[in-house]
Parts: structure tokens; sequence; C-alpha cells
């Protein structure tokens, strides 16, 4: 019985999220309601629930600030980057389609976080006329069937570095509610995401085909060492930068790789202005991780322990 | 902060920089709302310490092989919860009080739960609800979650891969 309440606040939130009966702020106010019993059978004897409730509230909404902060500054960063057109339709090929998925998208993800990477690898593969809504008209190709399953299971290749998306809130909570130094893990993480990264390849390399795009032989070849690029810088940079700018540094360069071979800058000018926000960010973010001891306000224990 | 000065600095190039970047605060507030209350459930869990409670069960129900079961729960806690922060904030306790109770490397578990959950937070529901209403022609997301089966097998494949070389 008493398992059963503890286990109680988890079930309720994954049964409500998991059948889309409530969204996360819903799903979450259950799941809360639940922790009071839960928290009640669980504290230590002597231990006051309304002592303890307004602590973990007060600690919990201070621990909150920091990946809110990120998310909303990532959202900052996309409006101030983004233009207003679409990505030009242009015709589907092998390149192209690995370039805008897997590494553009994964820069995306890693700079803003908030699956922005996905939304625009699905808008520049219609773009390409994969999973489109014109389903063959005015001459355009058949679409295979469940072209648009495919479009979206593409463009979700995207977010394969979330705990680096949106440089890492995410992980840098885990890594306080854990005890453990959030370089630590995310170090720990980077060795299995680096190997999901190389084996991708063969399941991008299938839905490519479903999309009536096969890649051929040499592409292959080409794409994985790309894949072993970034599995490789994404190591390295955990290993000797702030793990919050590793999926920037392990995406960046291998995308620029991948837009070079798709679609070759006419004007080099003009792409690295398109780029320089990006770059002034990374910079920027590096040179503020050099400022050690900068001013903080950290009140609690596990806030100052584990940067 | 260096995300914020940067993004205002940028935003300040462009004539319509304040609506922009209402817009964008906008947008950010109900997510920001949800991540509070994913923390603040996880604090309680932790601190009152149900988490450990359900981590020490777990581990005596399943035995030696309690930490192969970090990776799928990881997965499936990302996609549930939709993000990164929502799986660590609900399982992030759960899942390092496993690994602390199963003797693992105090790293060991928090990191494999982060990129199993990360995995998961890019196919989740929420993620998928998104894309199939950008796509808006009937695709459902069973049909994409079918596609992407093998890249969840590599997920938990190489987590518990990780369990059995790093434990």
């Amino acid at each position: 019985m008493t398992l059963l309440l503890q286990a109680l606040p988890l079930l309720l939130l994954l049964l409500l999220l998991g059948s889309g009966r409530a969204g996360p702020v819903g799903a979450c106010l259950v799941a809360l309601v639940a922790a009071v019993p839960a928290a009640l059978v669980s504290l230590p004897a002597g231990t006051a629930l309304p002592g303890f409730l307004a602590m973990e509230v007060l600690r919990g909404a201070f621990l909150a600030l920091q990946p809110v902060a990120v998310v909303a500054g990532g959202l900052l960063f996309h409006a101030a980057v983004s233009g207003d057109g679409a990505p030009a339709p242009r015709p589907a090929t092998a390149a192209r389609v690995f370039a805008v998925t897997l590494p553009m998208g994964a820069f995306l993800e890693s700079v803003t976080g908030f699956a922005v990477g996905a939304v625009f690898a699905l808008t520049a593969l219609r773009g390409m006329g994969i999973g489109a809504d014109d389903h063959g008209r005015d001459g355009a190709r058949p679409h295979p069937p469940g072209s648009g399953a495919v479009a979206g299971a593409l463009a979700l290749q995207a977010l394969v570095l979330v705990p680096w998306g949106g440089l890492g809130p995410g992980t840098a909570l885990g890594a306080v509610l854990a005890g453990v130094p959030a370089q630590q893990v995310a170090m720990v993480a980077a060795w299995p995401n680096a190997a999901w990264l190389v084996l991708m390849g063969p399941v991008l390399w299938g839905l490519s085909a479903r999309a009536g795009v096969p890649v051929a032989g040499r592409e292959r070849a080409v794409q994985l060492a790309m894949l072993g690029s970034m599995a490789t810088l994404l190591i390295l940079a955990n290993l000797t930068l702030p793990f919050e700018v590793a999926g920037i540094l392990a995406s960046g360069p291998v995308l620029v790789w991948a837009l070079w071979r798709a679609d070759p800058p006419r004007d080099l000018v003009a792409a690295l202005g398109a780029a320089a926000p990006y770059l002034l960010l990374t910079a920027c973010l590096l040179l503020a991780r050099l400022w050690r001891d900068a001013p903080a306000f950290r009140p609690f224990a596990e806030s100052r322990a584990c940067r | 902060m260096v995300l914020w000065l940067v993004s205002a600095a940028l935003l300040l190039r462009h004539r319509d920089g304040g609506p922009r970047a209402g817009a964008a605060l906008r947008r950010a507030l109900r997510p920001a709302l949800a991540m509070l209350l994913y923390v603040v459930l996880g604090r309680v869990l932790a601190g009152s310490g149900a988490a450990a409670a359900l981590a020490a069960a777990a581990v005596a129900g399943l035995g030696p092989l309690a930490p192969y079961a970090i990776t799928p729960m990881g997965l499936l806690s990302g996609m549930i919860t939709g993000s990164n922060v929502g799986s660590n904030a609900a399982l992030m306790p759960v899942q390092a009080g496993l690994g602390q109770a199963a003797g693992l490397p105090a790293a060991l578990a928090p990191g494999l739960h982060n990129f199993a959950g990360g995995a998961g937070a890019g196919m989740s529901v929420g993620v998928l609800a998104l894309i199939c209403g950008l796509l808006a022609d009937g695709t459902r997301p069973g049909q994409i979650w079918r596609l992407l089966l093998p890249s969840m097998a590599l997920v938990v494949g190489l987590g518990s891969l990780a369990v059995w070389l790093l434990r």
C-alpha cells in the first residue's frame, strides 16, 4: 500500500500524458496532488508535512529558474535569427535530405531546443516534395503511401542531441536532482549517444529510400563519415569544453560540410553572414565559461554543488 | 544570461525586435509553467524519500537486472513527458536512487537516464502531435512510431551495453 501511494504520482503523470487526457500542466498538477500523500508516508518521523512542502516548492521554483531562463532565451534567439520565408523549394537529393535532417536539424536543436530543429527539417523536406501535400498534382512524382509518416520520421532525426538541445537545461537540472556534476552526467550520456549517431546511418538511409530518395553506396560512405565526425566531436567537446556547447560544436562543423556538399554557396560572404549569429553565440558562451567564480545567487546546497 | 544578452543584441537589429521578443516570451509562458511544476514534483518525490523507496523496491524486485531497467524507463519517461527537462524532473531522482542502490558508479544511472530520456523526448507524444499537426495530411503518430522502432531499439540496446561495460 505504501509503495502504491509512492508510485501513484508518477503512474498518474505517465497515464494522463500517455493517454492524451491532459497536457503537461494539467497532468503535473494532478501528480502534485497525489504527491502529497506519497510524501506523507515517505517522510522520516517527526518531519512536518506543511513545512516540508513549503521548502520543496521554494527549492523547486528556484531550480526551475535556470531551465526556464534557457528555454525563454532560446526562443528569443530563434526570434532574433529566424527569417520570414520558408526554405526555397528544391529537388530532393540524398545529400540534401541528409543535410537538412541530421546536421542542420541537430544544430538548430542544440542552439534553441524545443523541437525547432525538427520543425525546420520538416519544412525543408516538404520544400523538396517529401511529405508535401501536393499528392502528385501538376505532374509531380506521385508520393509513395505513408509519405507523410516517412517525412515526419525523417524530420525527427533532427532530435538526436536532445540532452544538449537548447544548451542543455534538462541535463543541468537532472544533474542537480541526481546530485552529480552536470559535466559528468553529460559525459556518460555522450558515449551511447555518439554510438547511436553512427548507427542511425542505416535507419536514415532506409527512411530516405522509403521517401523515394535512395542513398547510393558512395553517398552512404560520405554520410557515415559525417556521422562518425559528429560522434567524435560530441565526445571530444564533452571531454574538453563546457557541456552546454557540445551539441553546437558537434553538429556545426558537420553542418558546414553537409551544406557545402548539398548546395555549395554561390556567395561565401553571405553564407558567413548567415552563420554569424550562431558563431557569436558560441563564442560568447565559451568566453563566459572562462570567468571562474562569477557572482551567482545559489541559496540551496544542490545548486552550489553541481555545476 | 549570455544567451539573453546575445539575443537582445541581435533583436535590436530588427525594426520589429520588440514584437518578436514579446511573441517569443509569450510562447515560453506555458512550457515555463510546466517546467516549474515538473521540478517541484521531482523535488517533493526526491526530498520526501518516495523516489528512493521506489528505486529500492525496483532493485529488490529485479535483482541484478535492475540496472538494465534504467534505459527503457528513461526512454519511456522521455516519450511521455516530451522534454529532457520533464523526463529528468519526473524520474531522475528514482533512476539516480536505483543506480545508488544497485552500486553503480555515481554518474552512470543519471547519464544513461539523460541519454535515453533525451532520445525519448525526440520521439514523444507531444513532438509527434506537433509533427502530425504540421503535416496535416491525416498521418497518425502510430505510423511514425512504427518507422522509429529501429531507432528506439538502438537506444535500449546501447544503454544496456553501456550498463554492462561501465558498471
